[in-house]
């Protein structure tokens, strides 16, 4: 099956993978919050937020179809832009995501095909 | 590509003798290779960028003071026979020298040329292959 972030295909065109980011507990240093290098101790403050990170490239026939895949992600990104289900290529979903930026990784390649990596940063703030 | 006792072999209108092969190489300079997470195969394999060299040898009787320069920029024309005037190709690219090198022995001296072909538009192959 094909992955989707709100039922859109928006990965679809090419290669990528999901990563998920460090969960458990935060552990935040004493000497953080105090403002001084010598307090020692730590404690704990909730949970780490869900981070998940789509990593990929899109890859298109013509310079206009790969900058409406690129629009397409782009747009989600933006700010007020709603939350959503973001759904792996096994089914596996992450409920009530945003997506909070994507990243561009260089130049567009042009080969047989045209295509340029990028890593979708999707997530929920508790 | 490979062009063995060419018939003739010009370079930016200078005629290069004693050519005994040509051979036109092809390599990636940047592959793109993609995976997913369906398994353990690429799901995108291209080439984004590539490489044509273009390697001249040339036999060497006597002297010669006079030599490519790497850097050099020019047309090479070189025209393939096939032992008669049926089927005789033209290949033609613009190409750099890169690197001269000469070989001596007591049996004789060869010269060694490579070059590197230059496109006048990134989507054109820079070698154009015409028959005559």
């Amino acid at each position: 099956m094909g992955s989707s972030f709100k039922g859109l295909d928006l990965f679809g065109s090419g290669p990528h993978v999901f990563e998920v980011d460090r969960q458990g507990r935060r552990i935040i240093p004493l000497s953080l919050v105090a403002g001084d290098a010598s307090v020692a101790g730590t404690f704990e403050s909730g949970d780490y937020e869900l981070r998940v990170t789509v990593k990929g490239r899109l890859s298109a026939l013509s310079e206009s179809a790969l900058w409406t895949l690129r629009y397409a992600i782009a747009s989600q990104a933006a700010f007020n832009v709603e939350e959503g289900d973001l759904v792996d290529q096994h089914g596996r979903t992450w409920s009530d995501v945003k997506l909070f930026q994507v990243e561009w990784s260089g130049s567009v390649d042009r080969g047989r095909v045209l295509s340029v990596g990028y890593e979708a940063l999707f997530g929920m703030n508790a | 590509m490979i062009v063995l006792r060419p018939d003739e072999v010009k370079f930016e209108g200078s005629v290069w003798g004693g050519v005994v092969r040509v051979s036109i190489d092809r390599a990636s300079s940047r592959t793109i290779e993609g995976y997913d997470e369906t398994g353990a195969y690429a799901t995108l394999v291209d080439v984004a960028k590539q490489r044509v060299t273009l390697r001249v040898t040339q036999e060497i009787e006597g002297e010669d003071l006079s030599s490519p320069i790497p850097g050099e920029l020019g047309e090479l024309v070189l025209i393939a026979g096939s032992g008669s005037e049926a089927g005789r190709k033209r290949v033609r690219c613009e190409c750099v020298v890169e690197s001269v090198s000469n070989k001596i022995s007591d049996y004789g001296a060869t010269r060694s040329i490579t070059l590197i072909a230059q496109s006048d538009a990134g989507d054109e192959d820079p070698v154009q292959v015409s028959a005559i």
